[in-house]
């Protein structure tokens, strides 16, 4: 297990600096970024004076210590528009976008599992049909078509929610929403074949043989034993939450670090999208790590780190 | 006492045949990309045309009239010829965006596969660093700097899908080269260049098939939700979600301007992933053929 | 709608301390039977019909009053214990959950009892067992635990269903001793489910022959064995007692392939980071001969590293200490021309014939491709060669163009025999030709390796666990176990009077012929 947790963070750590590293090359190797940032016509005076004071003229290895130095420290370069610490800029968005996103997983997570688990335990009923109906129909409709659906309905129609904007619960409802069902329907798809496949196995049958009640069996034995999976795939949906939010975010005005990326993008603002990629990209290996550490600790064939029945 | 086993049970798919919504499907995808292939013969305007006398026009169901068959939008352009030339942008990226990521991704996975040193060792790296990162922020990411051009978002969005396919045809190499038969003429003293190009790729192949279908919704959805943030295709040209992106700002007064794209983005995807459930069911490779 | 029709008209009774065997093939019903009793099928599968315990009908109960029924009156032991096990529960939880859900006894109470119950069932150290998961466990141990789980409630029927073909004799000579003690002790009605009649012979009271979903045969088991009435029967005891092949020759032949201190170790992954890398020995220093045309048994158990020995060599692995002599050259290693070459001469055929053929290749193609491969002959003639080596092996042109998928575990290992023999090889190495067959067609097998030896003179080597085949069939029996070479002679002197105590041991547990050899004395492992 030990060895595993040391392995499992290095290898985080690989990541995240090989992202690094590629964010580094990116903007500062393909093509001259001045240009990209000024323009061609930009008067001289002004090229030398950025060149200057972001370091272009020292030799690329210099460069390339001192992104990582700043970015140690905290200084991860100024806001165009207000010179503002690009860092900070960011920051300030993230408890909008946490509070979307989480209330959006959770949301998917409780819809999910649970009609998941019962369209596996009423194989090939009209219950199951529904169920994996909503699920195509979750990954099927694009999340900006589905806001827009729901604030022709509950926003301009029936005029229960609003449409854009934060504060209160109700303004998280329809983004929310929006957002966690392309999950929910991932989810529920994947609970249900995972279910199916642990239903399958010797130790269900022996669990009956035991003279257990089926509520029983399905709690005690396939339940934990169909969790494992299911665990591995919250890390996935992770990232598409991420990308998905960047959408909603633009949808429902709200104010969140996927608004700011877009704005920063059009704006092309490098030093806040190259600040939020940093950052999403550190919750990502963050998160796979603890969604790895969960899998060993619920599977006892992983806690040891190795099979020893090979060969 | 007597047993009987129910044969459906044991593959429920015994009969590959298509069901009626699989068909549907189908035919649904060959009218699209017909309409989009054709763009140029069935739209009734210049898709770019703008008259300010008509704009927000409904569509005929609605009381519009048949000059304007699904109505204009907020510059008087006629909302059919837009959706006939976004279909082919939509389709055309995501098609060209698929086979890409398709091409690249087997490409690499063989070769991972095949060399477990540095190089296969730098390629897992690759697809780990890529699944680190949802794809869609590394290409905003990309377009900031850049700038927005038609074949670098092309490229982009070819890239999206890449890894999966590295991953996948890797794995499906690992796991053929496991195999019985292929240790069988490995031992027989078959090449490893016999091996991949007669026992390895066609079990590889429907693997292969069955991920495009099921990549093809994703990419599309990729682009449409880049052009709907007004990242991705750019006017003059349109695709379906730049029509969504931009009929959003007028949902009071013509809601129809972003719901009929939405709807056709919507037909697309929910067919795409009907028939790659099917193709993944009928192709199962444990079924014997 | 079609339903298949798997069992039919089975019917059959069983006394309390009586034992039943139901013996029959891959797809018998045999299971399928079984699983009636207490209605275990999978969904999908229903049964009909009537199943009486002490006057009470079970079949046609509803869930929840089965639910009582199964493991307190009726219990169950399955083929393979360890995925019979939930693998993310320790065994003490699942122990305890067996014997709590019948009986009302505390938690505390329910830890003690399963205790006696794993010591009951052979397990030393049963405190240690209680906190181990699953996969911790060795085959046999997991098979313990789970007939001590099946025992926690004091049933009267117990039903095994094939427990002992997962494992090694040994073991099985172990479990089975337990079964039929525990049988008389708590004076159970035992019913066992087994494709072998040595295991038939070793516990049954009575028999029931299953065959296509029928019983064709039902009796005493003496009478079984001496007077089987149908067919079916005798074919499945002819294949146990096949006649003595009588050596073509010694070992006089000059040697064809030494070995000479082979040994072979496989790193084994590091637990802790920068832990020193420990190793396993799969073979440990081993010194063998094959002669020219001369048939060799490797014996052991899985593990024993025997099928390693077999690949060295092949030349398929380089030995990590050593050598490998063929006709007194070197053996060349891997990649190199003179390996490729040697290829042609030296072929294998595994275990498991349905892996073996490419499921998406047509049968004489696969038969075809090793002469491709060669370039040997003119391209047109090749499929008349592939075509003279299917039929060497029994198998006629209405199979040449059929898919893998459509032929039989037999034809499939004459194909794979049929693609070995294509290139006139000089040694050809047999890794468990047999034991993923059924019984009957694995004598057919035997008798068609036997014959082809003959006809074409290479030198075999049968890597196998299973005595009776390498009994059968081969000149001289090297025994094998850890890696190493415990003794080594020819057949009939090594099984008239085996000298070291492991090779003794396995004779020993090797299932018997007939029912009055069965054996009153206890093993004990080495």
């Amino acid at each position: 297990m030990g060895r595993f947790i040391v392995l499992r963070t290095l290898r985080g750590l690989l990541t995240v600096w090989g992202l690094l590293t590629l964010v580094f090359v990116v903007l500062r190797l393909s093509g001259d970024p001045l240009e990209a940032l000024l323009g061609d016509d930009a008067p001289p005076e002004m090229v030398d004076y950025y060149t200057v004071l972001y370091g272009f003229d020292q030799p690329l290895w210099r460069q390339y210590l001192q992104y990582f130095w700043g970015l140690f420290q905290g200084d991860w370069g100024q806001s165009f528009r207000d010179g503002r610490d690009a860092l900070e800029v960011v920051l300030e968005r993230v408890p909008a976008t946490l509070q979307l996103g989480f209330a959006a997983f959770v949301f998917s997570l409780l819809v999910g599992i649970p009609l998941g688990i019962v369209a596996a335990l009423y194989r090939n009923t009209a219950l199951d049909r529904f169920a994996m109906g909503f699920a195509v129909l979750g990954f099927a409709l694009p999340n900006f078509f589905i806001g827009i659906i729901l604030i022709l309905f509950f926003s301009m129609t029936v005029r229960w929610l609003p449409s854009s904007g934060t504060g209160t619960w109700a303004h998280l409802i329809l983004p929310v929403v929006t957002l966690g069902t392309a999950g929910a329907g991932s989810i529920a798809r994947f609970a249900r074949s995972s279910m199916l496949e642990v239903m399958n196995r010797p130790y269900m049958r022996t669990a009956q043989a035991k003279g257990l009640r089926r509520p029983r069996r399905i709690m005690w034995h396939a339940v934990p034993n169909a969790a494992i999976p299911i665990v591995t795939l919250l890390g996935f949906r992770l990232g598409d939450m991420i990308a998905g939010s960047v959408v909603v975010e633009a949808v429902f005005a709200w104010p969140g670090v996927g608004r700011l990326l877009v704005n920063a993008v059009t704006a092309r603002e490098l030093a806040v999208v190259q600040a939020v990629i940093v950052i999403v990209t550190i919750t990502m290996v963050t998160a796979n790590l603890l969604v790895d550490l969960a899998y060993a600790w619920l599977d006892p064939r992983q806690r040891e780190g190795r099979n020893e029945r090979k060969r | 006492m007597s047993a009987s086993v129910d044969p459906d049970q044991r593959s429920l798919l015994a009969s590959h045949r298509p069901s009626l919504l699989v068909s549907v499907a189908l035919g649904l995808l060959l009218v699209l990309s017909v309409c989009g292939l054709f763009a140029d013969l069935f739209a009734l305007h210049d898709y770019t045309d703008q008259s300010l006398r008509t704009r927000f026009q409904p569509p005929v169901w609605m009381g519009g009239d048949w000059t304007y068959p699904l109505g204009t939008d907020a510059l008087g352009r006629d909302i059919l010829s837009r959706l006939l030339y976004g279909l082919r942008i939509s389709l055309g990226v995501a098609l060209l965006g698929t086979l890409i990521g398709a091409v690249l991704g087997t490409f690499l996975g063989f070769v991972a596969a095949h060399s477990k040193g540095v190089v296969g060792g730098a390629i897992m790296a690759l697809v780990d660093a890529q699944a680190a990162l949802p794809f869609q922020i590394l290409v905003l990411g990309v377009l900031a700097l850049f700038g927005n051009a038609f074949w670098l978002f092309v490229a982009l969005v070819g890239l999206a899908g890449w890894e999966t396919y590295a991953r996948l045809v890797r794995g499906a190499v690992l796991a053929a080269q496991q195999e019985g038969y292929v240790s069988a003429l490995w031992a027989l003293g078959a090449r490893p260049w016999r091996l991949y190009a007669r026992h390895v790729l066609p079990n590889v192949a429907n693997i292969l098939i069955v991920q495009v279908t099921l990549n093809f919704p994703s990419t599309i959805l990729l682009e449409t939700a880049l052009s709907f943030l007004g990242l991705g295709i750019q006017p003059p040209l349109t695709s379906l979600g730049e029509m969504l992106g931009s009929g959003r700002n007028h949902l009071l007064l013509a809601w129809w301007i972003a719901v009929i794209p939405g709807m056709t983005i919507f037909v697309i995807t929910l067919s795409m992933s009907l028939v790659g459930d099917w193709l993944r069911d009928a192709l199962d490779p444990n079924i014997d053929p | 709608m079609g339903r298949k029709q798997a069992v039919e008209d089975v019917s059959f009774e069983i006394a309390r301390g009586e034992t039943l065997c139901i013996v029959g093939e891959t797809a018998s019903g045999k299971s399928l039977t079984a699983l009636s009793i207490l209605d275990l099928h999978s969904p999908g599968v229903s049964a009909s019909g009537a199943v009486v315990l002490d006057g009470r009908t079970l079949l046609g109960l509803s869930d929840r009053t089965l639910a009582d029924v199964r493991g307190r009156d009726v219990s169950m032991v399955f083929q393979e214990a360890v995925p019979a096990l939930n693998p993310v529960q320790t065994v003490e939880a699942q122990l305890i959950e067996a014997i709590r859900s019948h009986r009302s006894l505390t938690r505390n109470e329910a830890r003690g009892e399963a205790l006696t119950l794993l010591t009951s069932v052979g397990i030393h150290e049963p405190e240690r067992r209680l906190v181990a998961y699953p996969h911790q466990l060795s085959g046999g141990m997991a098979q313990r635990v789970m007939i001590a789980m099946a025992l926690s409630a004091k049933p009267s029927l117990l039903i095994a269903d094939e427990p002992t073909t997962a494992l090694d004799v040994t073991v099985q000579a172990q479990i089975l001793n337990l079964l039929r003690d525990l049988r008389t002790q708590h004076n159970l009605a035992l019913l066992m489910i087994s494709h072998d009649m040595g295991v038939v012979a070793e516990m049954a009271d009575r028999v029931a022959v299953m065959y296509r979903g029928r019983i064709v045969e039902m009796g005493p088991v003496e009478q079984i064995f001496d007077a089987p009435a149908h067919p079916y029967t005798q074919r499945l005891l002819a294949a146990r007692q096949q006649a003595r092949r009588t050596p073509v020759r010694g070992t006089s032949g000059a040697p064809l392939i030494e070995g000479k201190g082979l040994s072979r170790r496989y790193p084994n992954p590091r637990r802790w980071l920068f832990e020193a890398r420990s190793e396993t020995v799969a073979v440990d220093c081993v010194d063998i001969t094959i002669g020219q045309s001369e048939i060799v048994g490797l014996i052991g158990e899985s593990g024993s590293g025997k099928s390693t020995i077999g690949r060295l060599l092949l030349g398929l692995e380089a030995p990590d200490a050593g050598s490998v002599t063929i006709d007194g050259q070197p053996m060349p290693r891997p990649g190199e021309p003179r390996w490729q070459a040697l290829r042609q001469r030296f072929q294998v055929i595994f275990q498991d014939p349905h892996s073996a053929l490419d499921p998406r290749c047509r049968i004489l193609e696969q038969v075809k491709e090793p002469l491709d491969i060669f370039e040997i002959g003119a391209a047109a003639d090749r499929p008349a060669r592939a075509a003279a080596a299917l039929d060497q092996v029994g198998l006629d042109a209405s199979v040449h163009r059929r898919f893998p998928g459509a032929l039989s575990g037999g034809q499939k290992q004459r194909v794979v025999i049929a693609r070995a023999l294509v290139l006139q090889p000089r040694f050809l190495v047999c890794d468990e030709p047999v034991s993923a067959l059924d019984v009957s067609v694995g004598a057919q097998i035997i008798d068609l390796l036997a014959r082809l030896q003959r006809e074409t003179d290479m030198s075999l080597l049968i890597v196998s666990h299973d005595l009776s085949l390498v009994r059968t069939l081969v000149d001289r029996v090297i025994v094998v176990k850890a890696g190493r070479i415990v003794e080594e002679g020819e057949t009939t002197a090594l099984f008239a009077a085996p000298r070291h105590p492991y090779s003794r041991l396995l004779i020993a547990s090797a299932p018997i012929t007939h029912p009055r050899d069965r054996r009153r004395e206890r093993l004990t492992a080495v």
